[in-house]
């Protein structure tokens, strides 16, 4: 019944690059409007909020690679096939392919929606896309090599641009923060389901792990991506915090791409038009990350060839782009990104946990 | 001898008149060549021995000295074997098929024979006229040795000998091009090299089916793993010393006949950025140099495009007192900035051309008429605004500084399509051009091996030699992308014992 993966060893890459590819799918459209979804419930102890998620999803993260571990050398469908049989491993990991799609495509729409707000107003979502989804498919037809590369030099990119925070950061006001731990039980909990969505992707491991040569560092590697991706929300949540007057953080949209606004070079001003162009720097690894996921997981399913399903889902996110034009159509679906998200990325690890220690004490048995 | 069938004994030449082979070398073997020349020479003891030749590919002196006049002091009866005894020139063969005969004398043989005899006897005394060891031209070095590769294999290969001499460096030959054969070696060291590097190069050459190998450059793109890139995969270079270098450090060089360059492989995108004068130099310079030379890659490429949609676009990020400015020069310009920039570009590329296309005493003055006269006249005529032109000699000065030519002008050319994106979609669109070079690098490959290393994938201890230059104590490893059979070096590295006061305090 076992289906395991088997990578050839060139395509393998060191647990190493784990570190970049989970910071870098974390860190998304999400964390640009994060700062104020998560002020409006939490307030200034929102800090204390992103912290208490955080330790969940590290958890959650534990639990995937311990369940990963008990298989070794298969993925999500292998797993299924395994415990569930056939058919329902089928219907699972189809609708993790929606569930992916509905995350590429509402992280695509959000970021298009960046540049025709910031930049240019009279410009289609729709070209801004295409041209996109020209750099996702070439970067596809790469293989993983170039994905795990696209990841890996990016985030040195992201680094700068978060670098730039420091001005702002110089500009914060202690008495934000204050008073402390403020927030209700039943707020902190809202806040807490409402920031699942910075903290979709560690998922891609369910795919990602037959991919790395030296697993035993899987643990240390993700571990540490998630660590920083955690400490960058938390860093540009307290900046957010410190930075905007209260009743002004919480009628923004996009406090990061805000603060941006009021850094100034000699020659160089407004800084938010560039960091929202830059932005594609940020959004692409992710994009590419989940791309990839599809046409992985529609290859486990049915022998498609990757080169194949990378132009179904060009067509279907340019079919999708068409249809959310709208902010208001965007918005449900982010919610429904949002809402699916915790089933698919925290509450699933969990159900299939109790699979993975009955098999792992039969394996002991034996 | 034996003639096995009727086919053959119309090939075969042998044995015949010396009139007869004549005509025969000449009419079925060699086309009908004016240059080829018979000299009947008559012994002592009354054999007629003949000597057939291409004169314009044969060296006279060795000719006259070395093979005619041994025979012709002869005073016994000859055959070929005794004739050979008496040249001292190496390299003879006994031949009897026309074609190999016309072979060789294209190649710069004489065809020695003995009237009515079996066989003749081949010996080569080639003429190749090459320029001497002049100056690399195309690449410049201040502190190297100040020597280029010239046309003759044989004398690049006795650079190289000369430089490397140990058994270590071992040489394969190749005669490719099915049409017009050419000589090609292909050389590296036997300890280091990677195993699979050699069998891919080695494979890539063998089963390249094509009619001629002009000369090095074109090798180099017909075995390059993606032809359609706008990058160079391989580095060909005329310098003996960096060729060399290479080699020593675990690449594959090859050698071209007629080529006054050699090509380096596998490489990386960074060892294009690097010069030998580098590690001639101390290791400050040579690493500020590096790191300038890719900053100075990054802002040729970009600087012009964010003028282009700074402008066009985003005028709001450009500071009130700074805007004024560029709004004074500008407010003559009847052009909008994207097409300001393509004309002055474009010119500044005309320059470039006419400058290489020139004799070298024009091509100075050639600088001087675009550099001042056309760019203080292009302002005055309110064409362009003086900022532009600043940003444009800046960019183009920053091109110039990376090492290798075809490299930076690929580079140079890359700015154009990131322009017009710049025009059309501003900053978006630079970025979005920017992704798409680094994918593209990403998907790149030298040789099976990946072009980005080692920034991707990383491995630290490769910095040391490509972005920048440590000081040679510190450099105990080779390059590690490469995959070479050893990367330790010698561990002593140093004159004399560097840490030897370890230990003690500091003036004891």
């Amino acid at each position: 019944m076992k289906n395991p993966v088997n990578i050839p060893t060139h395509l393998k890459f060191r647990a190493s690059y784990l570190f970049f590819i989970i910071f870098n799918i974390l860190i998304g459209v999400g964390i640009v409007a994060y700062p104020s979804r998560v002020f409006q419930y939490a307030k200034q102890d929102s800090w204390l909020v992103l912290i208490l998620v955080a330790i969940i999803v590290h958890l959650i993260l534990a639990i995937i690679i311990f369940i990963l571990r008990t298989y070794q050398d298969t993925d999500l469908y292998g797993i299924l096939q395994e415990t569930f049989g056939n058919w329902f491993a089928k219907l699972i990991c189809y609708l993790f392919i929606i569930y992916f799609f509905t995350v590429y495509l509402s992280a695509l729409a959000k970021y298009t929606e960046f540049i025709v707000v910031f930049i240019f107003p009279q410009l289609s979502k729709f070209i801004i896309g295409f041209f996109i989804t020209i750099l996702i498919a070439y970067s596809i037809y790469g293989g993983i090599r170039v994905i795990v590369g696209v990841s890996f030099i990016f985030f040195f990119l992201t680094f700068f641009v978060f670098a730039l925070l420091v001005v702002p950061a110089s500009m914060i006001d202690i008495n934000n923060y204050f008073p402390l731990f403020e927030v209700s039980r039943k707020e902190v909990f809202e806040g807490m389901l409402l920031s699942t969505y910075s903290f979709i992707g560690i998922e891609v491991l369910w795919y990602l792990y037959p991919y790395i040569r030296n697993k035993e560092k899987t643990m240390l590697y993700s571990q540490l991506g998630l660590f920083a991706a955690t400490i960058l929300l938390l860093i540009n949540v307290i900046i957010s915090i410190g930075f905007f007057a209260p009743k002004q953080l919480e009628s923004l949209i996009w406090p990061v791409l805000g603060m941006y606004k009021i850094i100034s070079f000699s020659i160089f001003e407004r800084l938010d038009i560039f960091a929202v162009s830059y932005w594609i720097f940020i959004i692409l690894p992710n994009l590419i990350l989940y791309a990839w996921l599809i046409t992985r997981s529609l290859k486990r399913i049915h022998q498609i060839k990757q080169k194949h399903s990378i132009w179904a889902i060009i067509i279907l996110s340019a079919i999708g782009l068409y249809f959310i034009q709208s902010s208001i159509k965007l918005e449900a679906l982010l919610d429904v990104a949002d809402i699916s998200s915790i089933f698919f990325v925290f509450l699933f690890p969990i159900l299939l946990f109790p699979f993975a220690i009955i098999k792992r004490i039969r394996g002991t048995k034996k | 001898m034996k003639r096995k069938s009727t086919k053959k004994k119309q090939q075969s030449l042998f044995p015949s008149s010396l009139e007869v082979v004549e005509e025969d070398l000449n009419e079925k073997a060699l086309n009908s060549s004016p240059d080829f020349t018979m000299k009947i020479i008559e012994t002592e003891s009354g054999q007629r021995i003949g000597f057939y030749f291409l004169y314009s590919i044969i060296k006279p002196q060795v000719l006259y000295e070395q093979i005619i006049s041994p025979v012709q002091k002869a005073k016994k009866t000859l055959d070929i074997q005794s004739i050979d005894n008496m040249i001292a020139l190496p390299n003879s063969k006994e031949e009897n098929k026309l074609d190999e005969i016309g072979k060789k004398l294209l190649q710069g043989a004489v065809c020695i024979y003995i009237e009515n005899d079996q066989t003749c006897l081949m010996h080569s005394a080639p003429l190749q006229e090459h320029r001497s060891i002049d100056r690399a031209e195309t690449e410049s070095l201040i502190f190297g040795p100040q020597m280029a590769f010239t046309g003759s294999i044989e004398t690049n290969l006795n650079m190289v000998r000369n430089m490397i001499d140990t058994p270590q460096l071992k040489i394969e030959r190749f005669i490719l091009g099915n049409k017009i054969p050419n000589e090609i070696q292909m050389m590296y060291m036997d300890d280091i090299a990677n195993e699979e590097n050699i069998n891919e190069l080695r494979n890539r050459l063998t089963s390249l089916q094509s009619e001629d190998i002009m000369n090095a450059s074109v090798l180099s793109q017909k075995i390059e793993d993606n032809p359609y890139s706008f990058f160079p995969q391989y580095i060909v270079t005329e310098l003996p010393d960096r060729f060399t270098y290479s080699i020593k450090e675990g690449k594959i060089g090859i050698l071209v006949d007629n080529s006054s360059a050699g090509i380096i492989a596998p490489i990386t995108f960074s060892s294009f950025f690097e010069s030998t004068d580098d590690i001639y130099g101390r290791w400050i310079i040579g690493s500020f140099t590096r790191l300038m030379r890719m900053f100075a890659m990054i802002l040729s490429i970009t600087l012009t495009p964010l003028y282009v949609a700074a402008l066009t676009f985003h005028y709001e990020v450009i500071p009130e007192a700074l805007l004024l400015s560029l709004g004074e020069s500008r407010n003559r310009v009847p052009f909008p900035p994207l097409m300001e920039t393509i004309i002055l570009e474009t010119m500044m590329e005309f320059i470039r051309e006419a400058g290489a296309r020139l004799p070298t005493k024009v091509g100075q003055t050639m600088g001087i008429v675009g550099g001042i006269v056309i760019g203080q006249a292009v302002v005055q005529a309110g064409f362009t605004s003086n900022i532009l032109i600043i940003l444009v000699a800046l960019s183009a000065l920053a091109s110039f500084t990376t090492p290798d030519y075809v490299m930076g002008t690929s580079l140079r050319i890359l700015r154009f399509p990131i322009i017009l994106l710049a025009g059309t979609f501003g900053f978006v669109g630079i970025f979005f051009t920017v992704a798409f070079i680094i994918i593209h690098l990403l998907r790149l490959r030298s040789l099976h091996r990946p072009y980005t290393a080692p920034i991707y994938p990383f491995r630290f201890f490769d910095f040391d030699q490509s972005q920048v230059r440590v000081p040679f104590v510190l450099n105990k490893r080779r390059a590690a992308s490469h995959l070479p059979k050893k990367t330790k070096r010698k561990k002593k590295t140093y004159g004399h014992s560097l840490f030897k006061t370890k230990g003690k305090d500091i003036d004891e």
